[in-house]
């Protein structure tokens, strides 16, 4: 599977949806919540070493040898966050179609309470079915 | 306040620009599902006169109108940033523009038109608002109902999740007998993260 985990961070660096398809073996899955809040505030700091920290967003992608991470930044201060083999492409256009899902199935659920985890069905269900698409397609 | 004043530079929207935000906002509004704008319309007289019957004093009805469109306007601005591709404004001006042209177009259809008082104020005309469509204010709440507050709700609730607090007000309605719809939206603050350590 070459996407590895998604993860979507609210404006605070809380962890409000996190799934992997692919086993982390050293990582609990409360694990994610810490990693969440880290990567929040690393993003939070490089922004200020920017000459220009009004015109970026943070950390848009990391990698090594072994996996990449993208990250979409949405105005709202949302933070969406993938993980994948290094050599799968179109990342960034993934991450927006989560957004896009995020949007629908989160946002416009008149019972999700902002900021919290996410619980809806809908957009789990959804989100797997993209995923398995990306995959498919790679 | 006047230290926020500083990061907007003085400056107006190009005409070209202003084309290109219109032609946005009908992209925008082509690839929204429609639905019916009968429907719609009298969905929102009902809320208003619900409102009306349940709290009375009309003061209060209006308030209750401008929270109502505060929630909407919070979730709304995802799916707007997202759907119509939105990328960061350099100025108020611009997101004044982006409000009126696309914003407006985006959900209900129908373009506004910025006039700009300073940097920090700006007044948005609305000459076909459809939610007045059919409606005619009895002369009890003429000039004290403001029927389409949820507007302003919507848009200070919008622009409270990019960081900014916003004032909105309505200025001018065809319910009154004024030529066209008017909102002022005027910045308040630009809300920002405070950077501290935690023992401060």
């Amino acid at each position: 599977m070459p996407i590895h985990t998604i993860l979507i961070m609210n404006r605070s660096g809380g962890l409000v949806y996190c799934k992997s398809y692919v086993s982390h073996p050293t990582l609990k899955p409360n694990d994610w919540i810490r990693v969440s809040g880290i990567f929040h505030g690393m993003s939070e700091v490089i922004k200020r070493v920017s000459p220009f920290p009004n015109k970026n967003d943070g950390i848009v992608s990391m990698e090594d040898d072994t996996f990449q991470l993208h990250c979409y930044h949405s105005l709202t201060g949302l933070k969406f966050l993938v993980t994948a083999t290094p050599s799968t492409q179109n990342l960034q256009r993934l991450l927006k179609e989560i957004y896009n899902l995020y949007c629908d199935y989160v946002m416009k659920n008149p019972f999700h309470r902002l900021e919290q985890p996410i619980k809806s069905n809908k957009f789990r269900t959804h989100l797997d079915n993209l995923v398995q698409r990306t995959s498919n397609v790679v | 306040s006047q230290s926020f004043c500083a990061v907007y530079v003085m400056a107006s929207v190009s005409i070209q620009d202003q084309k290109r935000l219109s032609s946005k906002g009908d992209t925008a509004f082509a690839n929204m599902e429609k639905v019916n704008c009968e429907l719609f319309v009298m969905t929102y007289g009902a809320i208003v006169i619900q409102l009306v019957k349940d709290i009375g004093d009309v003061a209060k009805v209006n308030t209750r109108l401008e929270a109502m469109g505060y929630n909407i306007g919070m979730r709304l601005i995802d799916e707007f940033l997202s759907k119509a591709q939105i990328k960061r404004c350099k100025n108020f001006q611009e997101t004044a523009e982006l409000i009126a042209r696309v914003g407006l177009k985006m959900f209900l259809g129908v373009e506004g038109s910025i006039k700009s008082k300073d940097d920090t104020t700006f007044y948005m005309d609305l000459s076909n608002n459809p939610l007045n469509d059919f409606v005619e204010l009895p002369p009890q709440f003429k000039g004290k109902l403001n029927y389409c507050n949820l507007l302003c709700g919507v848009i200070r609730g919008s622009l409270e999740m990019v960081q900014l607090r916003v004032q909105c007000v309505y200025t001018k309605s065809v319910l009154n007998g004024d030529d066209c719809d008017q909102i002022k939206v005027s910045l308040e603050e630009v809300l920002e993260d405070v950077f501290a350590d935690d023992d401060d």
